[in-house]
């Protein structure tokens, strides 16, 4: 091989190599965004062809159930408007209870019960999902 | 009386920042006899204003003196004492003064830096520089986050410090952690200071020092940051990929980029532009990390509450510092001499490598960021999940810690002869240590598989400079940053790979006398109690952990609810030695007598926390030890 080619070879191999880690990249970027929803805009999305996504809103008071000694709950969480109920299983957050604004990740099984793998309450007793926030402001 | 003082003495360390920028500044263009112990001297003013200002917020703590806002809203009377002195830097506004003293003493340090001396021109600019970025903050301070302000009526009893920050290693990690992030404006205002003055390759010298001191303790403090997390946050996660977090590593991989780049620009002359540009934008990241935690744009538990001012005024200095870097770059910089790299001479590994670094903060930087931007023009609200980074992360690493082992047996200028050689017995080595895990641990994947010879294959070429020498230790010293470094950083990949391949985590239900199977280990939960801390009241469990029924050690994990709020806490049980970390943290009282636990075993995990040890330790000695040492070698 002469030197010109060996070059040229090393070039289209570089390329070759950046443009498949660029595609993954951007792949994975798209596979992993986790869009973030209201109740109220999440029910429109019961019948689409689902990829994880993320809910926010306030736990419906009176809507927590857990039969005892079960990890498993069910809760309804709410934006004022609509709501959607939720089925986990685990161990919630500490800020987690009644009233409180949540995020849970996940998706609608069949049945319409949002399945999550994931709750969040965040690290502030006076949190609340932004949306939920200016919510109340404009109602109370 | 002691709030106003402070806030006097904050008004004249703003004054004396405004003149040693001013008299440096003004010394560019014309000559001016003695300015440069005017900003000495006004460097070293600026450094004790903030120090007494600090100290005058102490005191108020300590006094309890709720007619401060910040006081109230960041302590109580029944803190504990050690906490009131963290309770100091526990809220926005007194972060942002340890920031501004942090700058201040990091400043005096440079102005005391003797082998500076011998260039006065890049010393006064540097100084200069360093007092502009001083005078940002502190007008920053004063116009949107005084800690001084005063709170009428004056209440009898402060909110407290948020419990999460009431722990040991929060009380050091924001000081370490800021320490790394203001230390990075040394490099950049020597960078700077060159371009405007001498412009030459000299900075880089003197950089390099305070560049690997500054990448010290940002190491330390990310490292701190991930330990606190993993006991404290409750769940047992060492990194989760949040914006926060993804603030600080930014930087960290931009400053090790910068760390190796120095050692180009000094030894060879080479990529001047290069080191300069890495050096603007380390110190660039860092103000955007400050700016992501600070403005409040992200609710975590950093953010405080959240004032869209604020966020303005740093992106504003963000854009300042940035923006006015690069143009002074695109007027002086000139054209690098260029010169025939061979591919396999250290300069081009070295040069390689540092491209993969700044691909990896390019690539965290694109999922930290994307999400903000798009909620910024209101196109919808996402977050990029952990999986992004965990897979993106791997593309520019992978690389990297492959040439890392040839970079090590590479020579200066030349094609290393034979370097294949030399690498091949080490290469083999790894492969054959790297069987042994799959054996203890069993198999996973092949990735797995890779992950472990490549943080073999780091160490191993590590070492080698020892090996090299016949095991003399006077002989490989001048080494011995690099081999502690690069171990560091092999022990870590090894801790990431095999605690992320063979770790076992899940949630179950737990009732008294009853155990959980974790791997090998059994846990028995056989007691829940109550018990009264100094200001708060802790549910605990005691868990008795067991293997193939011989005792361990019984842990008691705890849910701690603090007096001034009514938010619980986790405290895990942790039993851990190098080889393995037990984890149980409690949830909550499921009825029927059980209660929902969280249970893990992690192997190796403590090496994620012990290899960035060892690679400070380096930098430790390549700063206090090794910097005649590496002279006489040259």
């Amino acid at each position: 091989m002469l030197p010109r080619h060996k070059r040229l070879l090393g070039i289209l191999v570089t390329l070759i190599g950046v443009t498949v880690a660029i595609t993954l990249i951007l792949s994975s970027f798209q596979d992993n965004l986790l869009y973030y929803v209201t109740p109220s805009e999440a029910i429109k999305k019961i019948d689409d062809d689902q990829s994880k996504f993320r809910i926010g809103g306030l736990v419906e008071v009176g809507s927590f159930k857990r039969k005892d000694g079960s990890l498993q709950s069910r809760f309804v969480l709410t934006d004022g408007i609509e709501s959607v109920e939720v089925n986990y299983i685990g161990i919630l957050p500490d800020l987690f209870r009644e009233g409180q604004g949540i995020i849970v990740t996940g998706k609608f099984d069949k049945m319409k019960i949002f399945i999550a793998t994931e709750v969040l309450a965040k690290h502030d007793e006076n949190y609340m999902p932004p949306d939920i926030h200016a919510l109340k402001e404009s109602t109370s | 009386m002691i709030p106003e003082l402070g806030q006097v003495f904050l008004v004249a360390a703003l004054a004396s920042a405004l003149l040693q920028f001013l008299g440096g500044i003004s010394s560019l263009s014309k000559n001016i006899p003695n300015i440069e112990l005017f900003v000495e001297r006004t460097t070293a003013i600026q450094t004790f204003f903030l120090i007494i200002c600090f100290g005058l917020l102490t005191t108020s703590f300590l006094q309890d003196d709720f007619s401060v806002l910040y006081v109230a809203s960041n302590s109580n009377t029944a803190l504990p004492i050690a906490y009131k002195f963290a309770a100091v830097w526990g809220g926005h506004e007194g972060s942002l003064l340890l920031w501004v003293l942090i700058l201040a003493v990091w400043t005096l340090f440079l102005s005391k830096d003797k082998a500076l001396k011998s260039l006065p021109e890049l010393r006064i600019q540097s100084l200069s520089i360093l007092g502009l970025i001083s005078l940002g903050f502190l007008i920053f301070i004063l116009y949107t986050s005084n800690p001084f302000e005063r709170l009428l009526p004056i209440p009898i009893q402060g909110r407290g410090l948020n419990p999460l920050l009431q722990d040991p290693a929060l009380v050091i990690h924001p000081p370490t952690l800021y320490a790394g992030y203001v230390g990075l404006a040394v490099p950049f205002s020597l960078a700077v200071a060159s371009l405007l003055t001498v412009n030459n390759h000299q900075w880089a010298k003197h950089a390099r020092s305070w560049t690997i001191l500054s990448w010290m303790f940002l190491t330390g403090g990310i490292a701190l940051g991930s330990w606190w997390a993993y006991y404290e946050l409750g769940w047992g996660g060492w990194w989760f990929w949040d914006p926060v977090e993804n603030a600080s590593l930014m930087p960290w991989f931009v400053a090790t980029a910068l760390m190796h780049s120095l050692i180009i620009t000094e030894k060879r002359g080479l990529f001047n532009g290069f080191s300069i540009l890495l050096a603007i934008t380390a110190f660039s990241l860092s103000l955007l990390g400050t700016f992501l935690v600070r403005s409040g744009v992200l609710i975590s538990v950093h953010s405080f509450a959240s004032d869209p001012q604020r966020g303005l005024f740093i992106l504003m200095l963000l854009a300042f510092f940035t923006g006015s870097a690069l143009i002074i770059y695109s007027i002086k910089q000139k054209k690098n001499r260029s010169e025939k790299l061979h591919p396999f001479s250290r300069e081009s590994l070295l040069l390689l490598n540092n491209v993969f670094l700044c691909a990896s903060a390019g690539l965290v930087l694109i999922g930290t960021v994307y999400p903000l931007i798009l909620e910024m023009l209101d196109l919808g609200k996402i977050s990029v999940g952990p999986p992004y980074f965990n897979f993106v992360i791997l593309f520019p690493f992978i690389p990297l810690l492959i040439f890392i082992g040839i970079a090590v047996f590479s020579n200066w200028r030349n094609d290393s002869k034979n370097i294949l050689k030399k690498v091949l017995p080490i290469l083999f080595l790894s492969l054959a240590l790297g069987l042994a895990f799959p054996f203890i641990y069993g198999w996973s994947s092949l990735l797995t598989l890779v992950g472990i010879y490549l943080a073999l294959w780091t160490m191993i070429t590590g070492i080698s400079p020892l090996i090299r020498n016949q095991f003399s230790i006077k002989k490989t010293l001048v080494f011995m940053p690099m081999m502690l470094g690069h171990i560091g950083l092999g022990l870590m990949i090894l801790g990431i790979t095999v605690t992320s391949s063979y770790g076992i985590t899940f949630d179950d239900s737990m009732s008294i006398e009853q155990s959980s199977r974790v791997g090998d280990y059994e846990f028995k939960l056989t007691e829940i109690g109550k018990r009264n801390g100094p200001n708060y009241l802790a549910q605990f469990a005691s868990i008795e952990i067991t293997k193939d029924g011989k005792y361990i050690q019984t842990v008691y994990p705890e849910k701690r609810v603090y007096d001034s709020s009514s938010m619980a806490m986790t405290e895990a049980g942790i039993e851990a030695n190098l080889f393995r970390d037990l984890f149980i943290a409690v949830g909550e009282d499921i009825g029927g007598g059980s209660w929902s636990m969280h249970l893990q075993y992690k192997p190796l995990l403590r090496l994620i926390w012990y290899g960035p040890i060892v690679m400070m330790l380096g930098g430790l000695i390549r700063v206090f030890l090794n910097k005649r040492n590496e002279e006489a070698y040259q």
